[in-house]
Formats: C-alpha cells, structure tokens, sequence
C-alpha cells in the first residue's frame, strides 16, 4: 500500500514522526492535520511525539561540549555495534585498513604518559597549594584547558618538584549567597581536593576568567537545597515581611558582591551561554542592570548584577536565557511583599525594566499556584497538569527558577518540555499573569516571545 | 577538488558533530571526518553524497574502533585519570557533567540502527539518506526514529530519575 492509500486509522507512531519531520505526502499530511482537530486522543499522541523530539534533541545536544581527548566508553564502545552499516556504499570504508587507530594512539604519546606521571608526583609529595579559583564559563573551560595542556607539558619537562612546601597561595573563597545553607565538604571531597591542587597549582597560571566568579556550592548542601518536600509553596509562605525586614534584606543584597548575589540569578545559564557566544559572559559581569521603571520605588533591585532580589526576599523568580545565536535573558522576581519586576537582556541591547505590585490577596493566590507546578521536582521529569515533561539540559535554552520554600530559597533549572508541548514557563508566566491581573500588560507574551 | 571543497563547507561540520555525538571524542571525530573526506576525493562522483559521507564516516568509527579496542580500553583509564585531575569541583560543573553523562548513557543504551538514525536525522538527513545510509527500507526511518526518540527520553528520564532518588535537584 502507498502512503497515499494508508487508512486514517490507525495511525502508528512512526507516521506520526514522520509527519512532524515533513516527510509524509502532503495528501497525508492532510489527513493527518485534520484528525489531529477532530480526535483529542491523536492530539494528544501528536503532541507527545512533539515532546519526544523536542527532547531527544536537546539531550543530543548536551553531548556536543564535548572536550577533545576523552576516549569513549569501553562498555559502549562502537565496536560493539554489529549491524553493518551502508556497506554497498561504502566497500573500501569497511576493508581497508586505516591509519586512525594508530594516530589515536600517538596522541596519547609517551611525552603525555610521562607528563600525567610527573603530576602524580607532584601529588604524591604534597604540594599544599590550595587555590580555590573562581568557576569558569565554559569558554574560559577552553581556554584552561588549553593553559593546563601547556602547563602539563611545561610540568613534564621541569626538574622534580622541591619537597619543601612552597608557598601556600589563597585566593578568597566566595560566599554562598546570604540565607543559602553554607557549602560543606562531602566526605569525597577530601580526596576530589588533593586531585584538584595538584590541577590548581598547574593551572595558577592559566588566564583568569572573565566571568565572575560563583559561589561553590557542594553536593552536600546541593543535597539540603534539594531536600524540600513537595508541599504546596503556600503553606510555606511567611507573614508579609515588615519594612525594615525588607530593608535589611535589600542591603544584604547591596552589600554582597555581584558574584554572591548571582547565585540566585542565572548564573549557570550564562555559563551555558558563554559557551555558544564568547561575548554572553558579559551577562555575568555584574554592574550591567539599572534599576529603572516606572516608580523607581518599586524596584527591589540593586544595581550590582541581576540577581537583584535579596534570597530573603524573594517569592518567586523565573528566568529563560535563550541563545539563538544572540543570548536573550527574560526574568520575572517577585517578592514577598507583592513587588514584581521584570527585564529582558539581549546581548548588546539595552535591558528593559518594568516593575508593578500585587495585592495580598494576589500574592497568597500566586503563591498556591505557584506550589502546584511542583517546582522542586525540576529538572527531573515533571508533572504539570497530569502532563509529563522532559527536562534536558540545553546550551541554547535553559530555564531557572528561584522561589523561596521554608524560608529557604531554592532554586531548580533545566529544561523542561511537557509532552502536551506546554512549556513550564509559559505556565508560570500564565499564572503570574493571572495573579497579576494585567498590570504588567502581558507577562507571558514578553516572556513567550 | 573543487567538489570535495564544496563538500567539506556543506558537510565538514555536521559530520563532525554527528561522530563527536556517536563517539563522544572530538579529535577522533575530526580524524575520521578527515578520513572520510580524503575518500571522498578518491571517488569519482557521488550520487548521494551527504548519505555516501555518513556511511562511509559510520563504517569508518565501526572499523577503527574494532582495531582499537584494546588500546583504547587502556587509554581510557588514563584519559580518566587526567580528566579527573582537570575536573571542576563546583556544583554547576558537576550539573553540566552530569547532563552529559546521562546524554551518553541515554544514547550508548540505543540500539545502533536506532542511535545512528537518530543521530543522522538531528544533522539534518532526510528519510531517504537516512535509509540510503543505513540500508534500510525507507518506510521503516519513521519507526526506527519514534523508536529512538521515545527510548532516548525514556533512558534519560530514568537515568535523572535515580539520580533525583540520590540527590534531588537544585542549585
């Protein structure tokens, strides 16, 4: 039977995405188009497949940062793979004998044996330079790793390491942001550490980054961060703080240095986009947002970076930075006395700034909408209205989200997808624009754009 | 020569970025995509070229990676070593690490019709290249994908779900 002559139904899973990929006739297509208005269930099987290659996409995409040098894993090691592939096409491919093999070996050359050797030595004797650097952008990554193959070299070549302790080289250790659980070791960190100086002292020379530094944060108090149960954010929400309780929360924010109050901002997904365009970095470097609007008053902000909403006063905080090529950072805070901002940045553009307020009754209302998206669920597959969503982790889109639970704040990102092709930030925009009336004339029109 | 220049700005880069994805290692990938193109030079004309390139790559990974496994099973554990000495110890790397791990394992736990298709369908193949390169009918790509798609995700979501079991998510 031709593809013209399928029966409507019923429609495999196959033809579903083969009609998404545009690879059915359009006499199909048609047909296809049409049941999708007239059978909920095929809507709903349409719109699952969207969701899988959505998906599948984005999880393809975070194996492309990729470091050179990285051999595969032997457990899935092509050569496991029996089918042969295109072999009509390809009879030389498959019989000759080539050369890559032994060029992937040269690579790992006696001079790079020689030189992880030295390093382990160097280890071994106890250098004591603790270097806690500043985490880098993923371009920086490059641009260290490149520093550390040099330094390896330039290791390998040099005489044996003095045993005598040299000189211990501290650089100052971030601070988690103020009301975060400190960062505390986890018991592998110990030996992660002695491994680490070993890299540190190696790269001290590397060039430092552009990018601000982040608060290191461990697994431990990952972990703690992660701990909170699923309970509706409501009932978690603290009295309307007092003025000077906000006071004081707006000058812990002003007192801490862009790099402490970028843990609550999107920091990591600058990194992400540091990594697509060089120049993204910018977003992190602190001192770029002004806080402007309307009524100044209303703006919780400080100007040093855009993690402007103190962690003790922030409600809820969304935002998406998409690169696509230029990075496009979109961000709503609201705070728990009803303030509410908004901003895009664009990369080299001016930011917009737009502030409002919601009543109690608005923010109370909010707030148990809010806990039903399950947020700390994110980023693992979600629930959001008996719909399941992916989340994977993108370098040309992410999504953070920042909202305060037990009077801790929290923070989850990733990348979800439901499978009904909602995106949960439109469904919080949608929420927020509901509690907010339409004060802000479209919250989820800017951030949906 | 100036076919295979033409080739090399059409294809150099997906392909490139089709074996970083199959093999998770950019210099082999490049090595092979070189290889790849140096034998396109060796033909004389190319019917289905960017289906012809994607074979020809995919037998190439297939053939050097049977020749290699021993070596590389030992390079391995070095390469490991040294990653682990380069490592970042923050949080937010370990996030990006941990996204790239599951991303491999989600893939590696592909069958290999399946993975490859899907990989060749993500550099932009059509059904019919996607057949033409991997031998099989031209009915059967659209199976083969939603198949790959759906155990894509579903391998991720459970690889994120025991990972959410240990260590649940923030940042």
């Amino acid at each position: 039977m031709s593809q013209d002559e399928r029966a409507p139904l019923p429609v495999e899973e196959g033809e579903i995405h083969e009609w998404l990929d545009g690879e059915l006739p359009a006499a199909r297509a048609a047909e296809l188009e049409a049941l999708t208005h007239s059978s909920p269930e095929f809507a709903q099987r349409v719109a699952e497949a969207r969701g899988l290659i959505a998906a599948s996409s984005r999880i393809l995409g975070a194996l492309d940062d990729v470091p050179a040098g990285v051999l595969p894993n032997a457990s899935v090691s092509p050569v496991a793979a029996t089918a042969t592939v295109g072999s009509t096409a390809t009879p030389d491919a498959v019989n000759q004998t080539n050369t890559l093999s032994a060029r992937t070996v040269r690579r790992w050359s006696w001079r790079r044996v020689s030189s992880i050797a030295a390093l382990l030595m160097v280890g071994v004797t106890g250098v004591v330079v603790v270097q806690r650097t500043p985490v880098p952008s993923e371009a920086d990554a490059v641009v260290r790793a490149e520093a550390f193959e040099e330094k390896e070299t330039a290791v390998a070549a040099a005489p044996p390491a003095p045993l005598s302790p040299p000189a211990v080289v501290q650089r100052p250790v971030t601070a988690p942001f103020a009301g975060a659980p400190e960062a505390v070791q986890s018991p592998a960190a110990p030996a992660a550490a002695a491994s680490a100086r070993v890299a540190a002292s190696a790269r001290a020379a590397a060039p430092t980054p552009a990018v601000a530094a982040e608060p290191s944060v461990s697994r431990t108090s990952r972990e703690s961060l992660t701990a909170a149960s699923s309970q509706a954010l409501a009932a978690a929400l603290p009295p309307k703080p007092t003025d000077s309780m906000l006071d004081a929360a707006a000058k812990t924010a002003q007192s801490q240095t862009p790099s402490q109050t970028q843990s609550l901002g999107g920091r990591p997904m600058q990194r992400r986009a540091a990594s697509v365009i060089p120049g993204a970095s910018r977003f992190s470097s602190g001192s770029v947002l002004s806080a402007s609007g309307a009524n100044s008053a209303d703006v919780i902000v400080s100007e040093q970076s855009q993690s402007d909403v103190a962690p003790a006063a922030l409600l809820f905080g969304v935002q998406r930075v998409q690169c696509a090529p230029n990075c496009v950072q979109q961000r709503i805070e609201i705070a728990r006395d009803g303030r509410l901002r908004r901003f895009t940045q664009t990369l080299g553009r001016p930011t917009t700034t737009d502030t409002s307020s919601l009543d109690e009754a608005a923010l109370t209302a909010l707030g148990q909408q809010i806990s039903a998206l399950r947020l700390d669920t994110l980023p693992a597959v979600l629930q959001l209205d008996g719909s399941k969503c992916y989340s994977a982790g993108s370098l040309r889109e992410s999504l953070r989200v920042s909202f305060v639970h037990n009077n801790a704040p929290r923070q989850v990102m990733g990348l979800p997808w439901c499978t009904d092709g909602k995106h949960v930030l439109d469904r919080a925009a949608q929420l927020i624009e509901e509690a907010a009336g339409r004060r802000l004339g479209g919250v989820s029109g800017l951030i949906r754009q | 020569m100036e076919n295979v220049d033409r080739l090399f700005r059409l294809y150099h880069q997906p392909l490139v970025r089709y074996l970083t994805r199959r093999l998770g290692d950019r210099d082999w990938a490049e090595e092979i995509a070189q290889e790849t193109f140096l034998r396109a030079l060796r033909q004389e004309a190319l019917s289905s070229e960017r289906s012809w390139l994607f074979a020809v790559a995919t037998n190439l990974v297939r053939d050097d990676a049977r020749k290699a496994t021993r070596q590389r099973a030992r390079l391995q554990l070095l390469a490991a070593e040294q990653l682990d000495r380069v490592q970042e110890p923050a949080v937010l790397s370990m996030e990006r690490d941990e996204e790239r791990a599951f991303a491999r394992k989600a893939v590696d736990a592909l069958a290999e019709r399946d993975r490859l298709a899907l990989l060749m369908r993500e550099e932009g193949l059509d059904y019919d290249e996607i057949a033409e390169a991997l031998q099989i009918a031209r009915s059967s790509v659209g199976t083969t994908l939603s198949r790959a798609r759906r155990r894509l995700a579903e391998h991720y979501e459970a690889l994120q779900g025991g990972a959410e079991g240990q260590s649940h998510v923030a940042g």
